[in-house]
């Protein structure tokens, strides 16, 4: 029996519809065991001949009708399977693909390489690392690894597991496998893909067979990924076990593709119009935060998901480096296949404000200066100089006559900027929101400023338009249960999501209750859309709220105080099966919440600090504990 | 009896009470849900019921006016904060209170302190989470702020001038022990915003209540033997006055007190009932009234008269529509003979044949002074009453540093005026040095009769009633008509000028000889004719005047007066004599 009507939910989207649907047929259905869907209206098919449905329809009575519903689901069904990918002629080795994701895009990556494979006819399983069996991997021949890294070269939670076992004296020797790793990571940080780069190291001293390097790819992976990819299957091509087999027509690949909605990405980007732009903190802030809201109509998302953000320098930053450099602005160079001038380069298409590892090795590769690589090998010391640090600073700490052909060669493409939505597409249909913190400060002995947020914040206004794409983030959702509770733990913009959150649960009626957690320095300035959130609780959509104002009395006060507080209630709703979101700062926030859970933890289950840091684990595992801290 | 049943059928019909008299009902004695309401960290207002209760507390809630449409586009609620009124029976403070409100509205409030009409210190833009320790701050220096606003006996006022006679001291007494009596006797005060504990004359805790199961019982056996749970219908003023000077105005409070000397000493008061200027715009049948002087009463006796005038209005108050409640609509209703008369049935005795008295100014009198004991006394003018400090003018620091100096006190006027009296004879020089330094005395040589005898009440951006500005905008209306003044050879002239930015009469606006009552942003209703003394009210003379036309109307009256005056005629009368208005003689025909 297919029967979504008993979850109360859409059978094309996860939201449910008004509980009175369910109560009025719930109990007819489960005697007589129809096959019942239901479709939010929106989800009827594009084309969709009402007049023919309504002829056939008009004279049947009710039984008939949901009868007929049945039979269609079978018709449906038989159709569907006529589409399947076809058997190779000879039976190849399976390919497994591992992937270990915090948000998502391992995932994201494994599934696109999969299908590729699966283009060659060659058989793949694509398994979470989470639920990987450890005694498998001896008889595996090839194996793809797609890993993330997380925070300072931490592997991500999926992958804890398998990576703590595999580096472990229990690891077997796998003379007999095959390997291949796509790490993925952000360049922004000192330990940029070590988890790849550990895997790699690792799965060689066990003698594994490494098929082709290791790629290394940026926040931006799409284009080195697919690279990789093409890369992997060249080779496995060429394997003696692979040759023997057939080419076969991509009809099912073409078929699904064609359904997917138009997908924006950094090469191809959505031109979204600001229609709205307010700061929201009142006169006397310490903070800057700007509440964006773009008009999106063909840009879909989902609540919890980010925006990634195309932004260019300010034209002061970009005159700091061009008389630093004393390079003319004119001058044309070749970049990115086409050529271009210097200024438009430095403008649009570099980024100039955030140094990392690669750039300043890069650097030193034409500038061999001897202190810089010096630098290079003090890892603290490095870290110690990129913080804070732009171009600028490099230049005039470095000095190296560069033409423009290098200087702009040593300079790492403008990434985009991921911002969470702070909105969710049900209740804000054809826009997204975003809550966006002005970043400004004074380091060595000038003006520093976050490239997108002042972008954002001072050289783009309403009507003008944003390029922009969606980063998705798979695993920062709403529990598929609606009727499972949820606390949220936002500091400062991480309040976004929580916004997105709440607008959602509003717009399905989930029963499920939400807590919210916020953090901010002043009461009377920073309580981030404090109007809705007193909404929220008057009309029961919120049922608790804690808020932390840091410096509204002597001592310092953050959400993770507020948390230890309401210790006892915080365990009570884990223990029962709340989902737990945290969103804001890595470095401080993510840290000392998931401190505060163990001391809650600790406390309250009356755990060893191991066993309860073993707790706090287990729920990153089972994906009940969710950050998207940046 | 007729009468007392009509008022029985009144309280007895619940169900068409107000709703701040439902609220009063179920506040336990003024508690209601203050407590939740001042730890709810979500708003920083208070739950909507408890925002009738804490005016008892001596509190209103209040917003930024200023910010409320930014704030809204921010998606910020208002950016609320509240106004403490402390209580000055008398007006007078010692330099350590002086210092203590000083610190209090640096720390927690706007940086300014406002000297109210009623002789009260008011603070502004406290933010809810830092009530209870303003509040504890001056309760350290032995202020309070109960029954600083709320149904009940206010601020009691009394003449601050120790020179003026030697019956100062002795109506000085009367004051307190008029405001002590009055008081209301919940320990709510002290249960919401002291933890329990008041402090005694010493310092030492006076009521040391340790924990809940105490306050429990306290709840239980909390009584108002005067007021009853439901307090009054509504605020209740008095006064009291040392003729010639009415500087007190108390013709505008509910009970009014004349103090009669014989041979130098104090012997009793005239006691005038049923003063009250709030009105309300559409509302015809409300109306500023001065009292009626009902008889004479010796001093020990006054407060007892007190009591009972206060209880007929407890009874017989209408409350069912507040803009009708103040004793002056209670008496006009049942009439004065039928109060009275309840009055000396209550009081078991009969008031004695009023004595002759004579008012010569309700304004104060500025600089220096001399008293009987040879220390002197310094009047200064307080513009709008607001102690700060702009560029030229540090007003605020110059009296910090002659409070620091100790051995004087600080009077406040019902000018919104203040008195540094009893200085030292050795302390004079000095402390004119300070005050000059920090430019005070210089500016009010300057200064015209006109402005020298202006009020004005606080309005925008704080008040929730105010439709237009009046404390930051009279002092500029003034820049401009201190040019009429000036040409027409009249700026010594003390002329009452007031401005409020609504009609419910804060900073007397009805007795101004000219009287601006806020109507809309920049338009006022003009109103003439008031006495001088203080003892007859003024009427419309046009209505929702922009500046303009303020100016236009009042340039050629200025000039007829200029002109034509009568020897020591006084503006007020002028415009009387001259038919500009007609003169007021009752509440009950100011609208005619």
């Amino acid at each position: 029996m297919i029967c979504n009507l008993l979850q109360n939910r859409c059978f094309r989207c996860p939201y449910v519809f008004s509980t009175d649907i369910s109560d009025a047929f719930q109990k007819k259905i489960i005697n007589k065991k129809y096959t019942i869907m239901l479709f939010h209206s929106q989800h009827r098919p594009a084309v969709f001949d009402k007049e023919a449905i309504d002829q056939l329809s008009k004279n049947l009575p009710k039984d008939q009708l949901l009868w007929l519903s049945g039979y269609f689901y079978g018709l449906y069904e038989s159709k569907n399977s006529i589409i399947t990918a076809p058997q190779p002629v000879v039976e190849t080795p399976q390919i497994t693909i591992l992937y270990a994701s915090q948000s998502g895009n391992s995932k994201k990556a494994a599934n696109q390489t999969a299908e590729k494979i699966q283009t060659k006819g060659w058989k793949t399983n694509v398994v979470d690392m989470a639920d990987y069996q450890n005694r498998q991997l001896k008889t595996e021949r090839f194996l793809l690894l797609v890993v993330s890294t997380y925070g300072e070269g931490e592997p991500p939670a999926a992958a804890e597991t398998f990576y703590n076992w595999l580096h472990s004296p229990r690891a077997p020797r796998l003379p007999e496998l095959n390997f291949a790793i796509l790490a993925l990571g952000d360049t922004s940080y000192l330990h940029f893909c070590k988890t790849g780069e550990d895997f790699d190291t690792r799965l060689e001293q066990l003698g594994a067979k490494r098929l082709v390097k290791r790629a290394d790819c940026d926040v931006d992976f799409q284009a080195d990924a697919a690279q990789w990819m093409d890369s992997v299957i060249q080779h496995i091509n060429n394997l003696d076990a692979f040759k023997a087999t057939v080419q076969p027509s991509n009809t099912f690949i073409k078929q699904q593709i064609v359904e997917k909605a138009p997908t924006y990405n950094a090469k191809k980007p959505f031109q979204a119009e600001i229609i709205e732009k307010i700061q929201l903190n009142g006169r006397g802030s310490a903070k800057e935060t700007y509440h964006l809201e773009l008009a999106t109509e063909s840009l879909k998302y989902e609540a919890g998901d980010a925006l990634s953000i195309l932004a260019s320098n300010s034209e002061r930053l970009v005159a700091a480096v061009l008389k630093t450099t004393r390079l003319e602005p004119s001058t044309l160079v070749k970049f990115d296949n086409q050529e271009l001038t210097l200024g438009e380069i430095l403008l649009n298409h570099t980024e100039l404000s955030v140094l990392t590892r690669k750039g300043l090795t890069d650097y030193h590769h034409f500038s061999k200066n001897e202190k810089l690589g010096q630098l290079l090998l003090d890892n603290s010391a490095l870290q110690q100089y990129i913080y804070g640090r732009d171009i600028v600073d490099l230049l005039n700490d470095f000095p190296t006559d560069f033409t423009a052909e290098t200087f702009v060669k040593i300079l790492k493409k403008m990434p985009a900027r991921a911002y969470s939505l702070a909105s969710s597409p049900l209740f804000c249909a054809d826009e997204a929101h975003l809550t966006v913190s002005a970043v400004r400060y004074q380091a060595f002995g000038r003006k520093k400023e976050g490239v997108c947020s002042t972008f954002l914040a001072d050289r783009i206004g309403i009507g003008e338009k944003l390029n922009v794409y969606v980063h998705e983030n798979e695993y920062f959702r709403l529990p598929k249960d609606s009727n499972q509770n949820i606390i949220m733990v936002g500091a400062g913009t991480g309040i976004a999501p929580f916004r997105a959150f709440a607008q959602e649960r509003e717009v399905t009626g989930a029963t499920g209750k939400n807590w919210l957690f916020f953090g901010n320095p002043n009461f009377t300035t920073d309580f981030l859309y404090q109007l809705e959130w007193q909404q929220y609780l008057k009309k029961g959509i919120l049922n608790r709220l804690d808020v932390a104002f840091s410096r509204d009395q002597a001592e310092k006060i953050y959400v993770q105080h507020r948390l230890l507080q309401q210790s006892k209630q915080v365990f009570n709703w884990l223990e029962n099966g709340a989902h737990f979101y945290v969103c804001g700062d890595k470095n401080r926030l993510a840290g000392d919440i998931e401190r505060a859970l163990i001391g809650i933890a600790t406390k309250e289950g009356g755990f060893s600090t191991e066993k309860a840091t073993e707790y706090v684990k287990n729920l990153k595992k089972q994906r009940r504990y969710l950050e998207d801290v940046y | 009896m007729q009468v007392v049943s009509y008022f029985n059928h009144l309280i007895m019909e619940k169900n068409k009470l107000s709703e701040v008299e439902h609220i009063k009902d179920k506040s336990q004695f003024l508690r209601g849900t203050l407590e939740e309401s001042l730890i709810n960290p979500i708003t920083g207002a208070l739950f909507s019921e408890d925002t009738h209760l804490i005016k008892f507390h001596g509190s209103y809630q209040q917003a930024d006016r200023d910010l409320d449409s930014e704030r809204k586009r921010q998606k910020l609620e208002p950016l609320y904060s509240f106004m403490i009124r402390v209580r000055l029976p008398g007006g007078i403070a010692t330099p350590q209170q002086w210092l203590r409100m000083d610190e209090l509205s640096t720390i927690y409030g706007n940086n300014t302190l406002k000297l109210t009409t009623r002789q009260a210190f008011q603070l502004h833009g406290i933010y809810k989470k830092d009530l209870k320790t303003t509040i504890q701050g001056f309760n350290e220096a032995l202020l309070d702020s109960i029954a600083g606003c709320g149904d009940v006996n206010r601020n009691v006022m009394s003449n601050p001038n120790p020179y003026q006679s030697n019956l100062h001291d002795a109506t000085y007494e009367t004051a307190k022990a008029i405001s002590a009596h009055l008081t209301p006797k919940t320990s709510s005060y002290w249960e919401i915003w002291l933890n329990g504990q008041a402090v005694n004359e010493d310092g030492e805790p006076k009521e040391p209540k340790a924990n809940a199961l105490i306050s429990r019982k306290k709840i239980e056996g909390d009584a108002e033997p005067i007021y009853g749970k439901t307090y009054l219908p509504r605020k209740f003023k008095i006064a009291i006055a040392v003729p010639p000077h009415n500087d007190t105005d108390i013709f505008s409070n509910d009970i009014g007190l004349i103090a009669i000397e014989k041979n130098n000493h104090l012997i009793g008061y005239n006691v005038s009932i049923g003063g009250g200027l709030g009105m309300t715009f559409g509302m015809p049948e409300t109306y500023p009234r001065l009292a009626d002087l009902i008889g004479f009463v010796e001093t020990e006796k006054v407060v007892d008269v007190c009591e009972k005038i206060v209880t007929i209005q407890r009874d017989w108050g209408n409350r069912e529509n507040r803009k009708l409640s103040r004793l002056k609509y209670t008496i006009d209703r049942v009439g004065l003979d039928v109060f009275k008369t309840e009055l000396f049935k209550r009081l078991g005795y009969e008031l004695k044949q009023t004595v002759n008295y004579e008012f010569k100014s309700s304004g104060d009198a500025f600089g220096w002074s001399l008293n009987p004991n040879g220390n002197h006394n310094l009047t200064l003018f307080v513009e709008g009453g607001r102690i700060h400090d702009v560029e030229n003018y540090q007003l605020k620091t110059a009296l910090k540093a002659v409070a620091q100096l100790g051995d004087c006190d600080f009077r406040l006027t019902g000018n919104q005026n203040l008195m540094i009296c009893n200085i030292l004879p050795i302390n004079k020089k000095l402390i004119q040095s300070i005050l000059s330094h920090h430019g005070v005395l210089k500016t009010e040589v300057n200064h015209t009769g006109l402005r020298l005898n202006s009020i004005a009440c606080v309005a925008l951006p704080t008040c929730t009633m105010a439709f237009a500005e009046a404390e930051r905008y009279l002092p500029q209306l003034i820049d401009k008509l201190d040019v009429m003044m000036q040409e027409t050879g009249l700026e010594k002239e003390a002329i009452v000028i007031r401005m409020t930015g609504c009609p419910n009469g804060c900073g007397r606006p009805y007795l101004g000889e000219i009287g601006l009552v806020g109507k809309s942003m920049g338009r006022y209703n003009l109103y003439l004719g008031a006495a001088f003394n203080g003892d007859r009210l003024n009427k419309l003379y046009k209505e929702m005047l922009n500046e303009t036309e303020i100016l236009a109307t009042l340039q050629p009256i200025i000039a007829d007066f200029a002109q034509n005056r009568l020897p020591n005629e006084h503006f007020g009368d002028f415009t009387i004599r001259k038919h500009y208005v007609k003169a007021t003689v009752h509440g009950q025909d100011f609208h005619h």
